[in-house]
């Protein structure tokens, strides 16, 4: 296919810049909206040491500066979520060791300049701690309930939803009534409201 | 198991995804039960005022990425499309002038250069002598 077929497509498939804005600014009738982003944007950022409000910011510069493509039928916040998730995975990845493992999952060309100004953040023993020190909270949290804490083990494993389900002999209802039940109590725990 | 297989921002990044993920799931309803001051407060929330520091950075940046204009020079703009024949014919028309040190340019525009005629018919238009 012609090159410049395959862009006018790309950009009939789009949202505009101003066609974002317009949507980002409807959102503020939505605070709803506004708080599953900031609290995703925190959960992103578990064991890192960027916050979850600056990871929304770059998110946002990007799209407004058209940087980041929308596909029309994509709601906006899903827009903004997906963004999210790429730019910390591509940071995720780019810090792997393995050699193999940076052959095969390249940035995103989207993400490698954002990755690269947080990568740095990452570059110290005390970004090492944070993060291994937010995996011992997770596991002290929830050592009393064993169906949770496997849940988490298989998280940090790598394993996926319907993995885990299988391995744990649970239906989808179930697993998400576990995940609500983890996100809830360490929620609590995080705003200090103690059962 | 063994979850040193990952490094620890792996595993955290695992164990956030999926609540993240979970957030974006839920409905609108079970994060109003949640968050039940939501539904109360009419200020913004820290999402609204993370957006609209978005959009004083983006308004920033454009002011400063616009480049400077360069002063409109009238002399400049009627210079379009003279070349050095149409200028050194402007310039015999001097003669007529009251002014001696126009009518001495006048009289030996035959022996200046092209670079020179129009250099000269630039500075005259620019101070004035001729008109649009």
């Amino acid at each position: 296919m012609d090159i410049n077929l395959i862009e006018n497509e790309l950009s009939e498939n789009t949202l505009s810049v101003s066609e974002i804005r317009a949507r980002l600014d409807s959102l503020s009738s939505d605070k709803v909206k506004w708080i599953k982003l900031e609290k995703a944007a925190n959960y992103l950022c578990l064991g890192l040491p960027i916050s979850g409000g600056d990871l929304l910011h770059i998110v946002l510069c990007k799209a407004l500066e058209g940087k980041r493509k929308c596909r029309k039928d994509l709601p906006i916040e899903v827009f903004i979520y997906g963004a999210m998730e790429s730019l910390i995975d591509s940071l995720i990845k780019k810090r792997r060791k393995d050699p193999l493992n940076h052959t095969l999952q390249v940035a995103e060309d989207n993400d490698s300049n954002d990755v690269e100004l947080l990568n740095k953040t990452l570059d110290t023993p005390e970004a090492e701690l944070i993060a291994k020190q937010t995996i011992q909270y997770f596991k002290e949290l929830f050592k009393n309930d064993e169906k949770l804490q496997s849940i988490l083990l298989y998280q940090m494993d790598g394993s996926s939803p319907l993995d885990i389900q299988n391995k744990m002999n649970l239906t989808a209802v179930q697993y998400a009534s576990a995940l609500k039940a983890i996100r809830r109590k360490y929620e609590k725990l995080e705003t200090g409201n103690h059962e | 198991m063994s979850d040193k297989s990952r490094n620890s921002y792996e595993q955290t990044f695992q164990i956030g995804r999926t609540l993240a993920r979970n957030i974006m799931e839920s409905s609108d309803e079970e994060i109003l039960s949640d968050n039940p001051e939501t539904q109360l407060f009419s200020s913004k929330t820290s999402g609204e005022l993370i957006y609209e520091r978005a959009l004083n950075t983006i308004k920033q940046t454009k002011e400063k990425s616009v480049p400077e204009l360069k002063a409109f020079n009238l002399a400049d703009f009627m210079l379009i499309g003279i070349n050095a024949a149409a200028a050194r014919h402007k310039l015999t028309t001097l003669s007529a002038a009251n002014d001696p040190s126009l009518q001495l340019v006048a009289s030996q525009v035959d022996e200046l250069t092209d670079t020179d005629v129009i250099r000269i018919y630039k500075d005259l238009l620019a101070s004035g002598v001729f008109k649009l």
